[in-house]
């Protein structure tokens, strides 16, 4: 038999395979992480990503990194890409703007010129604003947007794949980090001087790992978390905690603001807690059902939130919102008759004003 | 000021059920695809997934093209690519944890895909869509954005070295 005959049975094994196979039903929108963003004309913005807790959150563990260099990042197929504009169905395009939480701890306190852990970034094109390196001109891909994060959207190679490090972000910026200390925010910092009545010295961990080596050589992924401390050296070893960042992080262990409500539990139509408190940026809500057939959305359709369905019982599915406004958002089930029956309720929002995290806008 | 915002717009009803019968119709082709390259019933099944999400998160730009299954295809190449090894180890994970896994790899009498799957990956990738998706050359040129030419020397070199391992004379 010659071998394009065995191939294609080989083929047709696979074929009949999955012929046999039954398709799971489509949960895909559910999962989907959609990042519906709007800017209405009264500045309220709602990001949804809904997502179902699904088993890839073992993931989140092993794809992070215990080496200062993660093996293979140099070999292609690592972001964040370039947006490739010739080709929108590029699917690199997908991962075109991460982010990273970022905290430079100093001797007890979060580094930031606008609150503890938040900072502007220093240079921008004066004509676009538009975040640059010290030149004041070439476009930064790495940058902040006073928020603490990491923002990686390369338009050049120097801030795209292996080369959005660390340490790049702190030159972009202006600033330098090494083992030996860090410049930033106009502080310096050098191994051996005072912190807290005796010598200091750098550590640094990613998503609460502790690191070792250069900092600046860090090569950075979507969704981590860097502290970069200067601690007393009794403490080298004390993890400061999560940066105040996080809460800016698009992603499910970023958000602090956390809430859980339930959609009819025991038969009644109403949302439980109906009413609750939160504060400008994201907020993660995870929706349960008691029974199935509900939905959870925005009364106002300024608001443009794509209903969740929340159509099966006894599941959780997770929405993502984010409020750049304080006020009261009323949220009501869309499926008729729930609403009038009292399947609604409201987050009181309040804080200051956040800028729209930069990948939604 | 770069224009690099990636606009990604409010999913409605209608795209949503565009999208259903696009699932529908896709799951299993990919699934063969993945499957075969994969190895893992399991791990295919994962990456069919993250394929489909993607293009779900897409949908608005890729329902407008030609063939939205060859945009898919393209993605479930690249993830097979770069996550198949970190499924794999998920997977393994998951199966200490107890959860149960389908690990089945593809049904083969002669373990051919085995053999496809030891293929430098672009060779294997062609393989796959040469016999499995029954796509010309030029096809695969397209999908894979490689001139027609290097598909045929990969499809060429992988069917030697197939040939060789199986005791075939290349036909």
């Amino acid at each position: 038999m010659s071998l394009d005959d065995r191939m294609r049975r080989a083929a047709e094994r696979v074929e009949g395979a999955t012929m046999n196979m039954e398709v799971p039903e489509n949960e895909v929108p559910r999962r989907a992480r959609v990042r519906t963003i709007t800017r209405a004309s009264a500045g309220v913005v709602a990001l949804v990503a809904i997502t179902l807790l699904a088993v890839s959150t073992i993931g989140v563990t092993t794809h992070k990194h215990a080496d200062v260099a993660k093996p293979g990042a140099s070999a292609g197929g690592v972001g964040p890409f370039i947006v490739n504009q010739e080709n929108p169905s590029d699917p690199h395009n997908a991962d075109s703007h991460w982010h990273a939480a970022l905290g430079v701890w100093n001797c007890g306190q979060w580094m930031g010129d606008i609150k503890p852990g938040t900072w502007k970034w220093p240079n921008h094109n004066a004509q676009t604003a538009s975040p640059t390196l010290p030149d004041g001109s070439t476009y930064a891909g790495m940058h902040s947007h006073e928020d603490g994060i990491i923002h990686m959207e390369p338009a050049y190679p120097a801030d795209a794949g292996k080369n959005a490090t660390v340490g790049r972000y702190f030159d972009s910026g202006g600033w330098t980090v090494s083992t030996d200390g860090f410049f930033f925010l106009n502080t310096a910092r050098h191994n051996g001087q005072p912190c807290n009545g005796e010598a200091g010295q750098i550590s640094w961990w990613v998503n609460g790992q502790q690191m070792h080596g250069d900092p600046a050589s860090y090569k950075l992924y979507d969704n981590d978390t860097v502290v970069i401390a200067y601690l007393p050296q009794s403490h080298a070893d004390a993890y400061p905690g999560n940066p105040p960042s996080v809460v800016n992080l698009p992603s499910e262990a970023g958000a602090l603001n956390h809430f859980n409500i339930t959609a009819d539990s025991g038969g009644a139509l109403k949302f439980v807690p109906s009413s609750f408190n939160a504060t400008t940026g994201i907020a993660e809500i995870d929706l349960t059902t008691g029974a199935a057939g509900h939905s959870f959305t925005f009364a106002d359709p300024a608001i443009h939130f794509s209903a969740v369905n929340l159509s099966d019982s006894r599941t959780t599915t997770k929405a993502y919102l984010f409020f750049a406004k304080p006020g009261d958002y009323q949220f009501m089930c869309t499926i008729p008759g729930h609403a009038a029956a009292g399947e609604t309720g409201v987050i009181h929002v309040t804080g200051s004003e956040q800028p729209l995290p930069h990948n939604l806008r | 000021m770069h224009a690099m915002k990636m606009v990604q717009p409010v999913m409605t009803a209608t795209t949503t059920a565009e999208f259903d019968a696009f699932y529908g119709e896709q799951y299993q082709p990919l699934m063969r695809l993945a499957w075969a390259l994969a190895g893992s019933k399991a791990v295919a099944e994962d990456l069919v997934q993250e394929t489909m999400l993607r293009v779900y998160r897409h949908w608005s730009k890729v329902a407008g093209y030609d063939r939205p299954g060859a945009w898919a295809r393209r993605v479930l190449l690249n993830l097979a690519t770069s996550r198949g090894r970190r499924l794999t180890v998920e997977a393994r994970g998951l199966a200490r944890l107890g959860k149960p896994r389908d690990t089945t790899p593809p049904p083969d009498d002669e373990d051919i895909w085995t053999l496809v799957r030891a293929l430098p990956k672009r060779e294997a990738q062609v393989v796959a869509l040469f016999y499995l998706e029954d796509m010309t050359v030029d096809e695969i040129a397209t999908l894979l954005e490689s001139p027609a030419g290097t598909i045929k020397s990969l499809l060429h070199r992988a069917r030697k070295s197939l040939a060789e391992q199986l005791g075939e004379v290349e036909s």
